[in-house]
């Protein structure tokens, strides 16, 4: 089957080109690298992760799970609570790893045997519950509340091995060492990630994936136990999940519970979309994609703002971070109406896509 | 999304100021570039808590701050009775003393107007915040209980049915077409907020009410390009729709630039209308036609949540990320009934919400339209075979949910105050009664909605404030486990 | 055809609930109602070893519900069922495929999204690549997978879709979706297939390559269960009849004594007036 870009996806790319250089030439090359660094950088890699467990659940095994935040979050407590508390990183990392696959069964249980929506209403109510729960007096003397919990990154930044000063690629844009150092585990985490998921999806564990997400009844009548499979599903994607909230939480050098507001899961959402659902490559890509044109954005539009040519007052600098939600959201509907097999899906299985 | 405007290089010093900056960033995400400004002090509310002849100790009692309605921290009273909670931005507050914290016999003077006080904080600032505390008549533990446990089921039946009203909507929309709908959440803001410019609490400036005006117009004037009749000329049908989006247009903008102001009641007419309106564009707009084209189930709940983002963040662009309360019924005096104590605003929400909810389900059972209404939700396909316009039966259930999304939302504007994320937070209500009531069920709806709301404030009798929703979420897992069909609905195929 | 000289069914007698010499399931008191209506009621039915039964009755007889109850796909207010000496009630769906029991449905649910020989190839049973860890260490499973390759192959082979091979199972045509759900079926290696109205919705020049399908899967041994509206297929075909109506079992016989029972004769009239009845009763004279 040969695989010809489809014409929307030649106008948007064309369009996108055209809006980047346009970008440069008005506000200045700055804008476009700045956002190539956020998009490569630390924010790249954590969305990268996150998209991987997300992708394990929506875009393989249709799973909804509007809760990631929550996996997230509990990855990073763990890895914070336990060095707070005495217990050693790479303890903390390990019982990060195992909240999240707590979580997953929690989740899981009450609701996989159920239909679809009521694991989507579970999980994003038990991330916010979750969230006001760590930010409780009630917790305060394990997870600090709101002021949150800090200084538990520090073994993680004595591994640096680089050099103490900045790191410059090709002029054009430059990584101070801790920084790097992250970066550099940041991607590498998130290629073993997506080797794990490769391995995974091609085998026979895959294919039963697959098979539920197009019909689990179909699944279950061919003998397939659909409720282990997704359990297992939310369970390993709740991990990798767990594992991008303690990057975030490293490279914030804190954990506080309202990082973790539902909106972070949408913004996980968008970067599985745009990169692809159900495809391997598709939450790096996503991410990458979707860190680039988000600074973009905000580089437009503070952009007018300083030159003056959009009123201060219409256009707050708060006002910027929540326009950039706004097209969060708008992107999210026109993505799921009109091209649900993401930015680079093949158009074939668009068509086939009349359920 | 956190490290906006963070710089990406960060020597030594740098990150101990952002560690130290970082709770302030992440507690206002949305505020991140303009906050990250300030580098004073965070400020600091405090106090001292006396019994009225100073015999009886205070130690343990327990102070909360609430920021729309989050907790933001939380102190015990020392033994010396002083207490201290460090902020973690200036901003407006609600500190709270827990009443069943305080020695028996000792309460707070009128606690029911003065037990919560609102304070606003400005940087570095330290504020005392004082509770007048008295004697309170000599009664014994489980009468207080009793007492509390009354009121509490008042402003649990209160809140109940607010969340009964706006989720029959939700429910019977799921069961009419089997969306859950996300953006259930942004018609109860979108009423309460329409009201609130109608009543004048809010106005904005000329310049961004044109601007808003304008896309407000053209999204509702748009799915209306179509509709015009086919028999009208070209020139006409073009003329109509631009018609159509300049009254659009001119309405919004006189409404958002405060140029009319209304009395809450005729402000409370308009917006359940405006609710109608948004349940009839985003069926006949947006969901109806994606069902159409064959759009699978999953991925228009992924659709509603984008509609809801959309939505609930342009509502904050339009209005900030302040709570205002309405203009009338304002200053109420409190009243006692009994062991209930109120005020008159309150008791009649409460009334009014009930109300409502006799009335619409006397409509649900005795008007053709309906029964055809929960027909359709109950049996798709036997509704329809059975003669039944399923498709006009959608759309008027897609208008009553909006139109009951949005007075709830009036309601709830009410009792607490017009925020740009108050569906938001209703909206994890709903579905918590929903599922306990039955999805897809209009009297379930109800049931649960009620349910849901008396759980949440009468188990503030034995548990923290702060775990409230918690409670709701408990409600919502048990049912999960135990009764997945809900207290009303049928049991369906179980894998 | 179907009743030649010797076969085991022939002594049975024409009873609702009769004895059968050798029977691979027995049902006992299944009754599912939805909402005070009930949906089935079986008092006791058994099917035969190695014979092919048609379950026929009106639209709304409750065949279908009989079906994803004795599957696990629905739960029964109560009563029980034997597989093989086995008892199935309370089993879930994945269990009861996996003893030997495979259904399909009237609504083909082909994986849309696979292709078709992945929809052939998840079916196989045992597969160890499908635990978790085995499923990251390909060497362990990669020769069973090679030889479930070849089955499917051979399976596609037999059910002329070999073409469609490595085509998504969406591109087939309804009557192609059949025969890829009933080859998917046999990758289980069933001893009882149970299909649900296998001709429906399928272009009529296929029928008869279905109905050859169907008889084969009897003469390779295996037990067939199926819901059919065509008297010319039921007659045609099956060795066995049972009749449903409002979710009872009204008669069953050999299809040559069936259309004459006045009971079925009865619930296609009461029930539909005739335009089923007409099939039924116009093989009575034939």
């Amino acid at each position: 089957m040969t695989r010809l870009p489809s014409r929307a996806v030649l106008v948007a790319t064309a369009v996108v080109v055209v809006g980047v250089l346009l970008t440069g030439v008005l506000f200045g090359m700055s804008t476009i690298l700045s956002a190539v660094v956020v998009a490569i950088g630390v924010n790249g890699a954590v969305y990268a992760l996150a998209a991987i467990g997300l992708n394990l659940h929506f875009g393989y095994t249709g799973l909804l799970n509007f809760g990631h935040a929550a996996f997230m979050m509990v990855g990073a407590y763990g890895l914070a609570v336990t060095v707070d508390k005495g217990g050693g990183f790479w303890v903390g990392v390990l019982v990060g790893v195992v909240a999240a696959a707590a979580l997953g069964l929690l989740l899981g249980f009450p609701t996989l045997r159920l239909r679809a929506d009521y694991l989507a209403i579970v999980t994003i109510a038990a991330s916010e519950i979750l969230r006001l729960l760590f930010r409780s007096s009630y917790f305060d003397p394990v997870t600090r509340s709101v002021f949150g919990i800090q200084g538990f990154a520090n073994a993680f930044y004595d591994l640096n091995p680089y050099q103490p000063r900045t790191y410059s690629f090709l002029g054009l844009f430059a990584f101070r060492d801790r920084t790097l150092w992250l970066v550099t585990v940041g991607w590498a985490v998130a290629l073993v990630g997506t080797a794990v998921v490769w391995l995974l999806v091609r085998s026979p564990w895959g294919r039963v994936l697959r098979s539920i997400r197009e019909d689990e009844d179909a699944a279950r009548s061919l003998g397939k136990n659909v409720f282990g499979y997704k359990l297992q599903s939310l369970v390993v994607g709740g991990i990798f999940g767990g594992l991008g909230g303690m990057l975030l939480a490293i490279d914030f050098q804190n954990v506080n519970p309202d990082a973790f507001l539902p909106i972070l899961t949408f913004f996980v959402y968008v970067v599985v979309i745009l990169g692809g659902p159900g495809t391997v490559w598709g939450p790096i890509v996503g991410s990458v994609m979707f860190w680039f044109l988000i600074e973009v954005t905000r580089g437009i539009m503070s952009g007018l703002v300083a030159r003056g040519w959009v009123s201060g007052a219409i256009l707050s600098s708060q006002d910027v971070a929540a326009v950039r939600f706004v097209l969060v959201g708008l992107f999210l509907l026109v993505m799921m109406a009109y091209r649900p097999q993401g930015v680079f899906g093949s158009r074939e299985e668009m068509l086939l896509d009349a359920r | 999304m956190v490290a906006d405007g963070l710089p990406r290089s960060r020597p030594a010093a740098a990150a101990r100021t952002l560690i130290a900056m970082l709770p302030v960033v992440m507690a206002c995400l949305l505020l991140a570039p303009t906050a990250l400004a300030q580098q004073e002090d965070p400020p600091v509310l405090f106090g001292t808590l006396r019994s009225p002849d100073r015999e009886v100790s205070i130690e343990g009692a327990r102070i909360l701050v609430e920021q729309d309605d989050d907790e933001v921290g939380a102190a015990t009273v020392g033994s010396d009775g002083r207490w201290e909670i460090t902020l973690p931005e200036p901003g407006t507050y609600t500190v709270t003393i827990v009443r069943d914290s305080l020695p028996d016999g000792i309460q707070v003077r009128e606690a029911d107007r003065f037990a919560s006080k609102e304070v606003e904080v400005q940087p570095a600032e330290r504020r005392a915040v004082l509770f007048a505390l008295e004697r309170g008549e000599s009664s014994t533990v489980s009468r207080q209980t009793w007492r509390r446990a009354v009121t509490l089921t008042v402003s649990g039946i209160q809140l109940g049915s607010i969340i009964a009203i706006t989720s029959i909507g939700l429910s019977l929309i799921f069961g009419t077409t089997g969306l859950v709908n996300f953006a259930h959440g942004e018609m109860v803001t979108l009423g309460a907020v329409t009201a609130l410019f109608l009543n004048g609490g809010l106005r904005v400036p000329a310049s961004m009410a044109a601007l808003t005006a304008i896309v407000i117009a053209l999204a509702v004037g748009a799915p209306a390009v179509d509709r015009l009749p086919r028999a009208w000329s070209r020139g006409a049908r073009a003329g109509g729709t631009a018609g159509f989006i300049a009254v659009n247009g001119a309405v919004a903008f006189l409404i958002l630039s405060g140029s009319v102001t209304l009395h809450l009641i005729p402000a409370a007419a308009v917006a359940v209308a405006v609710g109608a309106a948004v349940g009839f564009g985003m069926e006949a707009g947006l969901f109806g036609p994606l069902r159409r084209r064959r759009v699978g189930n999953v991925a228009l709940l992924v659709i509603s949540i984008g509609l809801s983002i959309l939505l609930r963040y342009g509502i904050l662009v339009v209005m900030g990320g302040q709570s205002y309360p309405y203009r009338d019924y304002t200053i109420q005096r409190g009243i006692n009934l009994g062991p209930i104590s109120s005020t008159p605003k309150d008791l009649a929400v409460t009334a009014l919400s009930l109300v409502v909810l006799v009335v619409v389900g006397l409509l649900l059972t005795r008007t053709r339209l309906g029964t055809a209404m929960r027909a359709v939700a109950d049996n798709r396909e036997l509704a329809e075979s059975s003669g039944v316009d399923v498709r006009r039966v959608i759309l008027v259930t897609w208008v009553a949910g909006g139109a009951l999304a949005a007075l709830g939302g009036v309601f709830q504007g009410m009792v607490q105050a017009v925020g740009w994320s108050m569906g938001f937070g209703l909206l994890l209500l709903m579905f918590a009664g929903v599922i306990l009531g039955g999805l897809g069920t209009a009297f379930g709806a109800m049931a649960g909605g009620l349910l849901v709301g008396i759980v949440v404030q009468v188990s503030t009798v034995w548990f923290s404030v702060d775990l409230k929703l918690v409670m709701a979420f408990a409600v919502l897992i048990v049912v999960l486990l135990f009764r997945p069909q809900g207290l009303l609905g049928r049991r369906e195929r179980i894998g | 055809m179907p009743a030649d000289t010797g076969h085991p069914l022939q002594r049975v007698p024409a009873e609702t609930g009769v004895a059968k010499p050798d029977p691979l399931l027995v049902v006992d008191g299944v009754r599912r109602t939805f909402g005070g209506v009930v949906a089935v009621d079986v008092d006791h039915l058994e099917v035969q070893r190695g014979a092919t039964t048609a379950l026929i009755g009106p639209n709304g007889a409750g065949k279908t519900t009989f079906f994803n109850v004795v599957s696990g796909f629905d739960r029964p207010e109560s009563g029980s069922w034997r597989f093989d000496g086995r008892e199935l009630s309370r089993t879930p769906a994945y269990r009861i495929a996996r003893a030997g029991m495979v259904r399909t449905f009237q609504l083909t649910k082909a994986l849309m999204k696979m292709r078709v020989i992945d929809n052939l190839k998840l079916a196989a049973t045992g597969q160890r690549g499908e635990r978790f860890f085995g499923a990251l260490a390909p060497a362990l499973w990669r020769r069973q997978e090679a030889q479930i390759q070849r089955r499917a192959e051979q399976l596609l082979d037999r059910f002329q879709l070999a073409h469609m091979r490595d085509q998504y199972a969406a591109t087939l045509s309804g009557g192609q979706r059949k025969l890829l759900e009933m080859a998917r079926a046999l990758m289980v290696d069933p001893s009882l297939i149970m299909l649900d109205e296998p001709m429906a919705g399928v272009n009529p020049a296929l029928t008869q390559s279905l109905l050859a399908h169907v008889v084969r899967l009897r003469d390779d041994g295996m037990t067939v269960v199926f819901v059919e509206h065509d008297m010319d297929v039921v007659m045609e075909i099956s060795d066995w009849v049972v009749c449903m109506a409002e979710g009872r079992i009204i008669a069953e016989g050999p299809p040559r004594s069936i259309g004459r029972n006045p009971a079925v004769i009865d619930a296609y009239l009461g029930g539909h007036h005739g335009e089923k009845a007409g099939q039924a009763t116009g093989k009575n004279g034939a």
